[in-house]
């Protein structure tokens, strides 16, 4: 039945919520209980946001290492590893 | 008395008969069994009392508290169509119908009105003139039967009853005070179909016995009066236009405006409410089983339609927060929303280990990498916790080190000359993460470590730091053999 299913599948949704609350930042994790749907969710995308920046702003950054390194270095290729993801 | 009513038989054609909300019917087959116990209760109250009314009352607030809607149904469009208003009639004619063999007749009558619809229409008139003869027959009020046979009209039934009313309003008053109450919630149970002419009949007895009971006729009206808002409100301006109006205005314009301000709860509620009547009647016909539905659930149907929407609201914000997070989260061709919650979840993780290893890449690579083979072989425990205690750790410690290889990475982040802008918790959530070493292989891409050998061994090559720029080359060898085979593997 719809309904069933649908009971079910708010239970799933219920812990994905709980689990991606339990890996946003402990900041927000220490607010009482959990969250509204909405809140986690948006809660979620900020963080996707930001740890975007930071992604960007490491490989920034490792990119300029890599301009001070040896390019044959072992760490150069551990670093353009790191750039290609 | 008996054979007074011929044909009693409301069921066949009572639908419409006394003006009881369409939604009636389907209401009525559950009080059916109410109302027959109540007849039959009463029945036994009327042996025990015929001239006591008193004891009705008991009986009949009791009863008509518990099911008053089917009463209200069934004794409304008796009421209705026939004087019920008088409160001595009223229970009167309870009692005696229940006495006579006009009992099972009665019975049918409720059965059938239950399930009719009690609609003032012609065959109200029929009805009207059935039940009138039926009243008439046990009823010592008999004129009051005999209106309602001139008036197959319910509005002219209602003035008729107002007139007789008006006459025996008088007597009544005189006589049971307590009938009035009895009647009035009783009316108000039987009369809960016809709103409007009961309420007003009611309205008008209460009227002349205002010093009674205005709660209980208010009580009862109230219940009337929600069935019949709901149910005929033009049969209410047919019978106000009637000389009903005037002559309900005159005997009861007290009493009907406390009716009408009454509560609308059935529960006999007397506060008096200033509430319109249409108001009063919607709760009315939603605590009646919705007798009066139409109407009367407006005020319910708006706190549902309000709280539906509130409700669509929500799942619009989420819905679109939801998509919103679908767009950030690269190859995501979900439509569900468990697994789209799921994706999302599996990314957050790998992009969390993704910043860790490369903030571990950005302080290692002035460092040069540690030797592998100590890290691998996790001899270099010791060593490890040797280079924790010698590098200052200015972030916050990681949580639980239970792993050798997360407190290297806690240590390692934090050696960094640049501020780790992963936070505390952060690069505890990482170094968790990093011991599982649980990245997808979808995800893997993402960090460039399609396999989870690097992280360890960045790991370890991070904690050494500046201790094992010897040792660099070395691992800087076995990494870049093994990036290189991640890389091919990618």
């Amino acid at each position: 039945m719809s309904s069933r299913r649908s009971r079910i599948t708010e239970d799933e949704i219920n812990e994905l919520i709980s689990k991606l609350q339990s890996l946003l930042p402990e900041a927000r994790r220490r607010s009482a209980g959990r969250a509204s749907a909405a809140k986690l969710l948006k809660e979620t995308c900020n963080y996707i946001k930001s740890l975007h920046r930071e992604v960007d702003d490491l490989s920034d950054r490792l990119s300029g290492l890599m301009a001070t390194m040896d390019t044959n270095s072992a760490e150069a290729e551990i670093v353009r590893s790191l750039l290609q993801s | 008395m008996n054979g007074c009513v011929p044909d009693w038989k409301m069921e066949d054609d009572s639908r419409p008969f006394y003006g009881l909300p369409v939604t009636n019917e389907k209401k009525c087959s559950g009080p059916e069994n109410d109302l027959t116990e109540l007849l039959r209760r009463n029945r036994h109250v009327v042996l025990h009392s015929q001239t006591n009314h008193r004891a009705l009352p008991a009986t009949f607030e009791s009863k008509q508290t518990q099911k008053p809607e089917s009463l209200l149904k069934c004794g409304y469009s008796v009421v209705n169509s026939s004087n019920f208003i008088d409160e001595e009639e009223t229970t009167s004619w309870f009692q005696y119908s229940l006495d006579n063999s006009m009992d099972k007749e009665l019975s049918e009558f409720f059965y059938g009105m239950p399930t009719a619809e009690i609609i003032s229409t012609d065959k109200e008139m029929k009805e009207d003139s059935n039940v009138s003869t039926k009243k008439s027959c046990f009823h010592p009020h008999e004129n009051v039967m005999i209106s309602p046979k001139s008036s197959l009209d319910d509005s002219a039934t209602v003035v008729k009853f107002s007139n007789h009313r008006k006459l025996r309003a008088a007597d009544l008053v005189s006589e049971n005070r307590k009938f009035c109450e009895e009647a009035s919630s009783s009316e108000a149970v039987v009369g809960m179909a016809d709103s409007s002419s009961l309420r007003k009949i009611l309205s008008s007895v209460c009227g002349s016995n205002q010093a009674q009971n205005e709660a209980e006729v208010t009580h009862a009206l109230s219940i009337v009066k929600g069935a019949k808002d709901s149910l005929s409100r033009s049969t209410l301006d047919h019978l106000e236009a009637n000389t009903y109006e005037p002559a309900i205005t005159s005997s009861s314009g007290g009493s009907r405006r406390s009716s009408t301000k009454r509560g609308i709860k059935r529960k006999g509620r007397n506060a008096e409410e200033s509430e319109g009547q249409s108001e009063e009647a919607e709760y009315e016909s939603s605590e009646a089983n919705k007798t009066a539905q139409r109407p009367a659930s407006g005020r319910r149907s708006r706190s549902a339609e309000i709280h539906n929407l509130s409700e669509r609201r929500r799942r619009d914000k989420i819905n679109e927060k939801m998509r919103a997070l679908q767009e950030l989260i690269p190859h995501c061709n979900k439509s569900d929303k468990a697994s789209m919650l799921d994706e999302a979840i599996e990314y957050l993780k790998s992009l969390q280990l993704q910043l860790q290893i490369m903030w571990m890449g950005n302080g290692v690579a002035p460092m040069l990498f540690p030797s592998i083979q100590q890290y691998v072989s996790r001899t270099g425990n010791a060593m490890n916790h040797h280079s924790m205690t010698s590098i200052p750790n200015p972030v916050q410690p990681p949580k639980v080190p239970s792993d050798v290889q997360s407190t290297t990475l806690g240590t390692s982040i934090s050696n960094q000359p640049h501020v780790c802008p992963l936070q505390g918790p952060n690069s505890i959530d990482f170094a968790t993460q990093m011991q599982n070493f649980h990245i997808p292989e979808q995800y893997s891409s993402y960090l460039g470590f399609p396999q989870m050998q690097m992280p360890p061994q960045v790991m370890n090559i991070c904690t050494y730091g500046p201790q094992m720029m010897q040792q660099n080359q070395m691992v800087a060898a076995v990494d870049k053999q093994q990036y290189t085979n991640n890389k091919s593997s990618i």
